[in-house]
């Protein structure tokens, strides 16, 4: 089984877009809805990956990613997917609230993947 | 959880106790959001308009938070911080402020977080070039409320209370600094202990510990990185020291330790009986307070009078300045409180760090230490003075109030105000014999022309931080002293002597009210040197009266003659 990868989007589409494709390269998928999910399964099976989305209810993207670094630091990696395209929202994302990658959507599969690659091989160097 | 493992090696930290006591419990980490970025971060706009709106929509933000908070704070434990943000809204209403953000980003056509965070760099920049560490201090309020307004511009400011949320009991918070609006936050009774890289020993998050019972070690450097949240961690604010993956025999023998220390300092405040040392000398312990609440606690925890009553907190919990009748009842309701025991009001301390908003006598400062506050900026204010005597005055018609005056630098401020206190009686029909009236020794000019304050004053109360702050030239927010701070004791001991040695031929009352007479590992010098009366947080008055009754007077007394002698 290859690393884990904990995919968040309340978007079902993107959702199981990302899962079949993650899935199909070897990497054990999770995924969650919400926020709220996507810090109970990082608590309970600590995933090397994070996929995160911003714009979700109850809690957002920027806060599951302020929890994840000041929780458990670099230790899991955050690739940020989302609609929000601007500079000031990449800058957030990377810069401000230390993901890993940003990546907007609508986004290349293969240009996701490779990315998800890249992130994990680092992690595990 | 699953984890990653980790090295098991068990790592010591040094730092330094800010607030006495033990904790063996599991990290939380809180962590400022970096905005370093914003500095370098140029983004190049086209509609000016909209982004003086976005900056002028998170200055409107920034003001309702602020107010918000303001009114959600009516723990009187945080009185101080509600009032800096009080100070933070001023900050945002300025006409200057209002008026060069706009035209800063209309003439350089850059996002504002770009403006805003030029904007603190320059003033960093400015406030670290003044040699003056009170100026510096200021800079972290300056700071706060320039944070908040980026992270309001870039509309994160709710991700900065998120992860508080998920703060779960009595965990050791470790933190590289703590900031007013960060403390405001926090939920403190799930706090067991505090752990931060850079701080002070009178810091507002030590002082706020300290008035808890909640340990704080600062200058832990390297804790944020080395330390894991959730991992356990040992924090003995004591001896100094952060131990981080303790073993199971360490975590044992502090649990031990902790329960034979920590015991007088547990948040289950046991009444403490009349201290007298093991050989049966009397020590008079009187607690510090700042409302009646707190004056309850320290009358049930034992003490036998308030020596400090700090009347500034009274008018900082308002939003408005009180009027006579309900400054008043505000001190007769304490007067009820304490009984036949004896009440010490100190006059308003304002001025330096501590502003009051609606007091439109108190202006900016470059160095407000060193300016008008305390007893000056009473007698600059002559109504607010002559109203403030005036409550106190008609609350000593019930009961003896002993008046305390702050900051007296020279002999003819107490002569001033003794004359207004006098005329301010007659006009009452208070009776002399109702009030008596002492005065804070805390410049140091006080303590070196004691002897001609004798024949002015009834009582003298040693006002132990600020008299080391200026003693020593150790501003009270620098984290980079506290050598100087741990030095200052043996001088320090020795004008306690002295003045103790005057008050005593003129046979004045002598208290001590500062932190060390609430630190049991300097009361028994204090003691040793002549001082019988202490005044402290009510939290503290067991554990120092626990250390009293276990040592004799001519124990005291060595242990203050070898402080002395090491400092001859």
């Amino acid at each position: 089984m290859g690393p884990t990868i904990l995919i968040v989007d309340d978007d079902a589409n993107v959702l199981e877009l990302v899962r079949v494709n993650c899935a199909a390269k070897g990497y054990t998928v999770l995924t969650a809805t919400d926020g709220n999910e996507a810090i109970l399964a990082v608590e309970k099976f600590m995933p090397a990956l994070v996929i995160l989305d911003v714009m979700m209810p109850e809690m957002d993207g920027w806060e599951v990613c302020k929890i994840l670094r000041d929780e458990y630091k670099d230790s899991i990696k955050i690739l940020m997917l989302t609609a929000k395209d601007t500079a000031r929202d990449k800058m957030i994302g990377k810069d401000i609230l230390k993901a890993d990658e940003y990546m907007t959507k609508p986004f290349d599969v293969d240009a996701l993947l490779s990315t998800v690659e890249h992130l994990l091989s680092k992690g595990y160097s | 959880m699953k984890d990653r493992p980790v090295p098991t090696t068990e790592i010591v930290l040094n730092g330094v106790g800010a607030s006495p006591g033990i904790a063996v419990g599991k990290a939380f980490h809180f962590a400022q959001i970096d905005l370093k970025t914003l500095e370098e971060n140029r983004l190049p706009i086209e509609d000016v308009d909209r982004e003086i709106e976005r900056f002028t929509d998170a200055v409107k933000k920034s003001i309702e938070q602020l107010s918000g908070l303001k009114e959600s704070g009516k723990n009187e434990d945080l009185a101080d911080i509600m009032a800096i943000f009080q100070v933070h809204i001023q900050l945002l209403t300025d006409a200057d402020f209002l008026t060069s953000i706009p035209a800063l980003i209309s003439r350089s056509r850059s996002n504002a977080e770009y403006v805003l965070a030029n904007q603190i760099r320059d003033l960093e920049k400015r406030f670290l070039s003044i040699d003056n560490e009170i100026t510096r201090a200021r800079l972290l309020d300056v700071q706060d409320v320039y944070f908040r307004l980026l992270r309001n511009v870039l509309d994160i400011e709710h991700v900065r209370a998120t992860p508080l949320r998920r703060m779960p009991s009595s965990v050791i918070l470790v933190a590289e600094r703590l900031l007013p609006s960060d403390i405001a936050l926090l939920d403190l009774k799930k706090i067991i202990g505090i752990a931060i890289e850079n701080g002070s020993t009178v810091s507002h998050v030590s002082i706020i510990a300290k008035t808890l019972c909640i340990p704080v070690l600062i200058n832990v450097h390297g804790i944020s990185a080395l330390s894991r949240n959730a991992s356990l961690l040992i924090l003995d604010a004591n001896e100094g020291k952060a131990v981080l993956r303790p073993s199971p025999d360490t975590v044992a023998r502090y649990e031990k330790k902790a329960k034979q220390e920590n015991h007088p300092h547990s948040r289950s405040r046991q009444p403490v009986m009349k201290c007298f040392t093991k050989d049966g000398i009397k020590i008079r312990l009187e607690a510090n307070a700042g409302s009646a609440p707190e004056v309850r606690e320290a009358i049930e925890s034992g003490a036998e009078g308030i020596g400090l009553l700090r009347s500034e907190l009274y008018y900082l919990s308002r939003d408005s300045l009180p009027t006579i009748d309900e400054e008043t009842a505000f001190y007769e309701s304490v007067q009820v409180v304490c009984g036949a025991k004896p009440l010490t009001v100190r006059l308003l301390d304002i001025g330096a760090d501590k502003t009051v908003p609606y007091l439109r006598c108190i202006t900016q400062e470059e160095n407000p230490h060193f300016g008008v506050r305390g007893i000056r900026l009473l007698l600059r204010n002559p109504e607010l003075l002559h109203n403030h005597l005036v409550s106190i005055l008609r609350a000593c018609r019930k009961r003896h109030v002993k008046i305390l005056l702050p900051f007296v630098s020279i002999p003819h401020e107490v002569d001033e105000v003794r004359s207004i206190i006098s005329d301010i009686s007659k006009k009452e029909g208070v009776h002399h014999s109702a009030w008596t009236l002492g005065m804070m020794l805390e410049v140091p000019s006080t303590v070196l022309m004691l002897g001609e304050y004798m024949d002015k004053i009834d009582f003298l109360s040693i006002g132990t931080n600020d008299l080391i702050q200026y003693l020593f030239a150790t501003g009270r927010e620098n984290s980079g002293l506290e050598k100087y701070r741990a030095a200052a004791f043996p001088l320090l001991l020795r004008l306690i002597k002295s003045v103790v040695d005057t008050a005593a031929s003129a046979k004045k009352e002598l208290s001590v009210c500062g932190e060390i007479a609430a630190d049991p590992a300097y009361t028994t010098h204090l003691i040793g040197a002549g001082v019988r009366v202490l005044s402290m947080q009510s939290c503290a008055l067991h554990s120092v009266c626990t250390a009293l009754s276990n040592k004799t007077m001519s124990d005291c007394v060595k242990m203050a003659k070898a402080v002395l002698k090491e400092q001859a």
